[in-house]
């Protein structure tokens, strides 16, 4: 009778008495963390803020200067020097490039350099597939697909005068799409075939083009100031040709000079949440101080129990 | 491979469409195998009983066949001990008048042995020959589930009609005991059985829980459709207005049908639907059964459950049901075999005035005590410890021992001396108990087995043999027994058997000196009324004091009288009692006039105190349950006497309850009880008194008629307890069921070990039955087996609770999170004109549920624990205290909703401000859409598995193993992915991209912050200023863990100098005084002084060494706690 057959071992796992801390949320180490967290994101969030001061940005609509199909030229003063790096930027606005027909209709291997028959096309680059619609894999566009077909295509120069400024229009856009994502198929379109959208899958205007933006109004590195600055007071000159037709989604485009800090561009929220939030962990954390010492409760006392 | 293809959306319909249809599978058949191995453990069982043997005529011979393979009609012999496998007639036994005895435990919980008798007419039919040739017709009723009633008759060919009635009739069911064989006709097999009848299918139960969330789902797919409405109405809109407009999306190159804005409406309708399906959660049901399925292989494991005499684990048959338990409210009860071993022992016994016997019942009353939980426990404690001291012996089958009841029968002056002999005389005469053994094979008296119809009856012969009277030997017309040494025969003239009408037995006896003398045993109202009145009986006020006392504590009592008869006197009563016997009109009624004319003017011997012993630990577990809220129904098929004295017995009555009677026979008697009873209820006086409910089931059936049963269920539900006594088995179904429908939101538990309780089980929300006893048909209807009913405090309390708690954490949980994710399509939806593109790839989506975040709430729903099982048996009241059922309401419902959209709202938003428009990388190269959304999603990961950090109260090393080893998987998953052109072309590179900037760093602090500030906030507002009882009781096990670890350290330093100790322990004994002592804890401490002045007094008889040590032992102990004790009141 005795024999235990059926008895389970005495294992702390199948006791269910696994060595275990059971952390309660205490006075006394509670309110210390909240007014030290309070004060580390307040410190932190006055950091931020001061770094982004320190960023210059400049910001010019053009969109409403300038016919489309004609070249004009836009200036602008730096309201104080601009050290390099500079990077300028062009926005467009209402323009959805996150929309999901927009967004898919693309072809990576594509893009990645090879050569793509009708109906891969067809599957994925809708609705902008080959010249003319023809069914034919020669008549595939290079590349296909709406977001190469809607390629933003202006052509933006700095200028001090008449001298054009050295603005860098490479490595801007990620190494690793330069150097492995993006490759230019064997042999390279021809630039002058009706096919062609886009000769050179390395350009990092394409590239950057390609990777789509978050939002409808966004901003895409145009070029970099790698060497000297813009000086202050100085008036610079954009020559825009003036390709890209946003009126008629409502769109707007602008020009953005600016310079960064390590935490990125003019951009005063992250300063301001990290202030916001350290002062309300500090405000928590002194009112539950206040609570504690006016009127305490004892932890562990039995009398607290309802039935008590 | 020529080319890979997997660009995003290249192929979404199929993807989602699999995407959602694995999990799905994966689903339903985890239920489906799980399903399919409980119903092949059913089948198992089913098949070990369908094959089970009985001899069955078959051609010309009994042949052994299988149960499954016995017809109606077939001739079954089933011989003693044997389990029937039919209703059967009997025909003849092995008993010259067709006599056989059955055990109907298993149908209605009597354990008493019944009586059935064959027909005169059809003895004749034991042997095959005969039974050959039979040739009769045989009609009865249809089958039904009345197992007190039988209807048919028997036609022979002569034309010899007879009738039947139960009294031929042998259930399925029950066995065969003191017969050696029977041989009958098989009437109803199978499903036609009164056993069966009275069962009903086995439910496939639902936990209450479970129920509960098809409406938390239904809400959740109503958003969905919301959701997928906006969606789509929106996508309509845009297009319609932005159709012409946005020449980039190339519109007017697409398909006419794709240029449709109503088409599109529709599309983007079913695209919303689909991107935020994971807000109906279909892994949730893979989570629950994983979690349930632990929690029951917990419950299995659990050695606090197992019985160690029988070596029976308990046993979760199903694993439905593991969070119902968690919040049972109202427990019906089977008794016998359930609460009581089913053991009668002789306790106490009050002769002439004095009482013998030192029993002392330490459960009674103590239903009082509710408030006083902690006294209770301290003293049930300080038993334990006794017990574990060795003090206490095995109390099991205890001999009834008492010096000074054998020195009063040989010492004391007459009249005590003659009471205590006529008081053994009756317990060893009047009663129809037989003796197994051979006496010439006995050597010792001691081996002799009794058979008795009752267990009472045992108890008392047994008594009476261990007090020297040892019945030997029974013929019809004498008994033999042996009194201290000498054989007595003494000649039985008659015996007027017990009956529940007469609530008496008596026997007339010849003694061998000649005197004619009737000893009488019986209830002490029967006894009272016709004892000798002339003179009063000094010591019947006094024994009926006795007999009040004994009650109180429990015990089952009668009374003994007897009379001496003269000749003469006898002879003619005899006359009169044959002549009676002998009528064919009114033989019962007549009988019974005789016996009242013969038992009368009687006097008083004595009375016995029998205790139906209890389960060990029942009055705590009912205690405990009771102070949990749970209130306690007991539905026995015993009489009410008994079923009352267990009430007590168990603390389930006490002393100063009010007790309302119901025990009417008619509907009008019903009625007016009904008026009277609902008087004392809502009488002001009787407000506060606690109440309890006694009804038998003959005024139960009025009560359950649906006229009467919401008033009936009223006035139970304003009683502490309810007893139903003399139920049957479909009645206990119908009290149950009367409950569980009537009772708003009440979770029934039936527990119980015989096959009359199967009906009840089934009808229960929750199931229990005891195992380990012989009957398994409990046992096999149930949800849940426990070997002891002091299991299911445990059960409900410790495993109930942990279960209720984890279960709906992860339901809720799973809730949260996934709304939490799928909300932000929708916020996306306003920023991506409506397009239902997928802020996250779509494989992020479909293994959000399987890889980052089901594993620590899996873990958290299998393991945790929120207070210690010690504290939840200790507090019982938490079972019911915190309002449970509050955390699975509507209310928390919405609540973890809510704080999945604001956490949904914070993920979102704070990028899309951080890095949205702006540059946000110090290098100024530009972001992209997927580097959004993959920081979005490391946010949700984040955030989401830190909300299970904050939630969990029990940290092993397994939470942490899954909580940070999902995020960690998360990174490295995805940096994998990110790099391999292959896997994903559009995420190649991103994560490299995202998770280099400072800025994701930035608000990834920022947005855990945001996210769980408002929680932990509240958290704290709640434990420190509106603490829910577990809250004080997690503190309170805090305090003591750190109490335990200051005297471990004290102990350490204690060993260091114990060598000087020893010494000086050994030689004063006045070691305490030199431990400053508070004036308040003197009593104690000198209380403990004189223990230990025992403890040493005791060692210092034996004057070994090993025991002069074990002095050590205890005063180092001693000394401890005292420390302990004054440090801890000096703060």
């Amino acid at each position: 009778m005795s024999e235990a057959i059926n008895k389970s071992r005495a294992s702390k796992f199948k006791q269910q008495k696994l060595p275990a801390r059971q952390p309660i949320l205490k006075p006394r180490s509670v309110i210390p963390t909240m007014l030290v967290l309070g004060i580390f994101f307040i410190v932190m969030g006055v950091i931020f803020v001061l770094s982004v001061d320190s960023v210059i940005e400049v910001s010019k609509r053009y969109d409403d200067k300038c016919e489309i199909g004609s070249n004009c030229t836009i200036t602008f003063e730096p309201p104080s020097d601009m050290e390099s790096p500079v990077y300028f930027y062009y926005e467009l606005t209402n323009f959805y490039q996150n929309h999901r027909r927009y967004v898919k209709s693309r072809d990576d291997t594509q893009l990645g350099g090879e050569i793509l028959s009708y109906e891969d096309a067809e599957e994925l680059c809708d609705p902008i597939i080959s010249l003319d619609g023809e069914e034919k894999d020669s008549m595939v566009y290079q590349p296909c697909g709406l977001i190469v077909w809607s390629q933003f295509n202006d052509t933006l120069t700095v200028k001090n005068g008449d001298e054009v400024l050295d603005f860098n229009e490479n490595g801007i856009a990620w190494e690793s799409d330069i150097e492995s994502k993006f490759q230019n198929p064997d042999p390279k379109p021809d630039p002058d075939s009706p096919t062609t959208l886009q000769s050179d899958f390395t350009e990092e205007h394409f590239v950057i083009w390609m990777r789509v933006a978050a939002l409808p109004t966004f901003r895409k590195l145009y070029a970099v100031l790698e060497n000297g600055k813009l000086e202050q007071g100085k008036q610079y000159s954009v020559n825009i040709e003036n390709n890209y037709p946003v009126s008629s989604f409502d769109g707007q485009k602008s020009l953005i000079f600016t310079t960064t800090t390590w935490v990125g561009g003019k951009n005063t929220f992250l300063g301001y949440a990290y202030i916001s939030l350290g002062s309300i962990l500090f405000l928590i954390g002194l009112g539950f101080l206040l609570k504690h010492l006016i009127k305490p409760r004892e932890l562990g006392k039995e009398k607290y129990l309802k039935w008590e | 491979m020529k080319r890979d293809r997997s660009p995003e959306i290249n192929s979404q319909k199929t993807k989602t469409f699999l995407e959602k249809i694995v999990p799905l599978t994966v689903v339903l058949s985890i239920t489906a195998i799980r399903e399919a191995y409980e119903d092949y453990q059913r089948h198992k069982s089913d098949n070990k009983t369908n094959n089970r043997e009985v001899l069955v005529l078959r051609n010309g011979e009994w042949l052994p066949t299988a149960w499954k393979d016995v017809h109606v009609s077939d001739f079954v012999k089933v011989r003693e001990n044997e389990f029937l496998p039919v209703d059967l007639l009997l025909l003849s036994s092995n008993d010259e008048r067709g006599i056989c005895y059955i055990d109907t435990r298993n149908l209605d919980g009597e354990t008493n042995l019944k009586i059935r008798q064959a027909l005169p007419e059809t003895l004749e039919f034991s042997n095959i020959d005969n039974l050959q040739k039979i040739n009769a017709q045989f009609a009865c009723e249809l089958p039904n589930n009345n197992i007190s009633g039988f209807d048919g008759n028997i036609t022979f060919e002569k034309g010899v009609k007879l009738s039947l009635n139960q009294n031929q009739l042998l259930l399925r069911g029950s066995t065969l005991k003191n017969s050696k064989w029977v041989i009958g006709f098989t009437v109803f097999t199978g499903k036609d059985t009164k056993l069966i009848q009275n069962s009903k299918d086995a439910p496939s139960k639902r936990s209450s829980v479970e129920i509960q969330l098809n409406p938390r789902l239904i809400t959740l797919f109503i958003f969905l459709m919301f959701m997928g409405i906006v969606g789509g109405t929106m996508t309509t809109l845009w297009e319609r207005k932005w159709q012409n407009k946005a020449w980039y999306m190339g519109f007017e190159k697409q398909s006419k049908l794709a240029q449709n804005v109503f088409v599109s409406g529709i599309i983007g309708f079913l695209s919303f639907v689909i991107v935020s399906n994971v807000i109906v959660p279909i892994s949730l049901y893979v989570s629950l059964e994983i979690v349930k399925f632990s929690q029951s292989w917990f419950i299995e494991k659990d050695l606090k459950m197992y019985h160690k005499k029988t070596d029976t684990p308990a046993k979760a048959r199903t694993s439905n049901l593991t969070e119902e338990i968690g919040c049972v409210d109202h427990i019906f009860s089977d008794k016998t075999g359930t609460l009581t071993c089913n053991i009668m022992n002789f306790q106490k016994c009050s002769i002439n005035g004095e009482i013998y016997g030192s029993y002392q019942n330490k459960h009674a009353n103590n239903y009082y005590n509710k408030g006083k939980g902690k006294k209770y426990m301290e003293r049930e404690k300080e038993k334990e410890k006794e017990k574990k001291r060795g003090k206490e012996g095995k109390n099991i089958k205890k001999k009834f021992k008492d010096k000074n009841l054998l020195r009063d029968l040989h010492e004391s002056e007459e009249i005590q001396s003659n009471n205590i002999h006529d008081f053994l005389l009756t317990m060893s005469l009047c009663h129809t108990v037989i003796v197994q053994n051979d006496l010439d094979e006995i050597e010792n008296y001691s081996e002799i087995q009794y058979q008795a119809s009752s267990p009472d009856e045992e108890a008392l012969v047994k008594a009476a043999r261990d007090l020297g009277y040892t019945f030997l030997e029974r013929t019809p017309k004498s008994i033999t027994i042996d009194i201290e040494g000498k054989k007595m025969i003494y000649e039985v003239l008659n015996i007027l058997e017990f009956n529940s009408a007469r609530k008496r037995m008596s026997v007339i006896v010849k003694d061998p000196e000649g005197q004619i003398i009737l000893l009488m045993k019986g209830a002490d109202d029967t006894i009272y009324e016709r004892l000798y009145k002339e003179i009063t009986q000094i010591n019947s006020d006094i024994t009926h004091n006795h007999i009040e006392l004994f009650a109180s504590e429990g015990l089952r009592t009668l009374c003994f009288a007897k009379k001496n008869l003269n000749d003469e006197e006898y002879l003619e009563w005899n006359k009169i009692f044959h002549e009676a016997n002998t009528l064919t009109v009114d033989r019962k009624k007549n009988v019974e006039k005789a016996c009242e004319q013969i038992e009368n003017n009687l006097f008083l011997i004595g009375a016995s105190a029998i205790e139906d012993k209890l389960q060990k630990g029942v009055p705590k577990a009912i205690s405990s349950l009771s102070q949990a809220g749970i209130k306690i129904w007991v539905l026995t098929g015993d009489k009410r006497g008994t079923a009352i004295n267990i009430g007590f017995a168990c603390s389930l009555l006490t002393k100063g309850m009010h007790l309302i009677n119901i025990k009417s026979e008619s509907l009008d008697e019903y009625l007016i009880e009904m008026e009277n009873a609902n008087e004392i209820i809502f009488n002001q006086n009787n407000k506060n008194k606690p109440r309890a409910l006694i009804i038998s089931g003959k005024a139960l059936r009025f009560a359950l008629t649906e006229d009467q049963k919401i008033s009936f269920l009223n006035l139970a539900q304003r009683c502490q307890a309810v007893i139903c006594c003399r139920v049957s088995p479909i009645q206990k179904s119908q009290v149950v069921m009367l409950v569980k429908e009537n009772v708003k939101e009440s979770i029934t538990l039936a527990i119980g070990d015989g096959a009359n309780d199967v009906s009840m089980i089934q009808a229960a929300h929750v199931g229990v039955g005891i195992s380990g006893n012989e009957g398994m048909q409990a046992v096999n209807s149930s949800d849940y087996s426990i070997a002891q009913f002091r299991f299911l405090s445990r059960l409900l309390l410790v495993h109930g609770r942990w279960c209720y708690k984890r279960v709906t954490k992860v339901i809720l949980y799973s809730f949260y999170k996934n709304v939490a994710l799928s909300f932000m399509q929708i916020l996306f939806g306003y920023f991506s004109g409506w397009s239902a593109q997928t802020l996250f790839p779509a494989f992020l989506m479909s293994t959000y549920n399987l890889f980052f975040t089901s594993l620590p709430i899996l873990i958290v729903g299998i393991f945790d624990q929120d207070i210690s099982d010690e504290s939840e048996e200790k507090y019982p009241q938490l079972y019911s205290g915190d309002n449970q059922k509050d955390e699975f309401s509507f209310k928390s419902y919405w609540v973890w909703i809510i704080e999945g959209l604001y956490h949904a709202c914070v993920m979102f938003f704070i990028p899309l401000l951080v890095m949205g428009t702006n540059i946000a990388r110090s290098d100024g190269k530009p972001t992209s859409f997927w580097v959004y959304g993959l920081i979005i999603y490391t946010f949700v990961v984040f955030v989401v598995n830190l909300k299970v950090a904050i939630e969990t109260t029990y940290w092993t090393w397994m939470h942490h193993f899954t909580i940070w080893g999902s995020i960690i998987f998360w990174f490295l998953l995805i940096f994998l992915i990110c790099n391999s052109f292959k896997m994903n072309s559009y995420l190649y590179a991103v994560a490299n991209e995202a998770f280099a900037q400072p800025h994701f760093w930035i608000s990834l602090l920022l947005v855990v912050f945001i996210c769980l500030l408002p929680d932990i906030t509240w958290k704290y507002i709640r434990r420190n200023y509106f603490p829910k009882d577990f809250h004080i009781i997690q503190e309170i096990e805090k305090k003591r863990a750190k109490q335990e670890k200051k005297k471990n350290k004290f102990r350490f330093k204690q060993s260091e100098s114990s060598n000087d100790e020893k010494d000086h322990l050994l030689n004063s004994k006045n070691h305490i005084t030199y431990t400053n002592v508070p004036t308040k804890k003197k009593n104690y401490l000198q209380g403990t002084l004189s223990d230990i002045k025992i403890d040493s007094e005791d060692s210092m008889l034996g004057s070994n060494f090993s025991s002069s040590s074990n002095i050590i032992l205890v005063k180092k102990e001693k000394k401890k706690s005292i420390r302990i004790d004054s440090s801890d009141s000096f703060h």
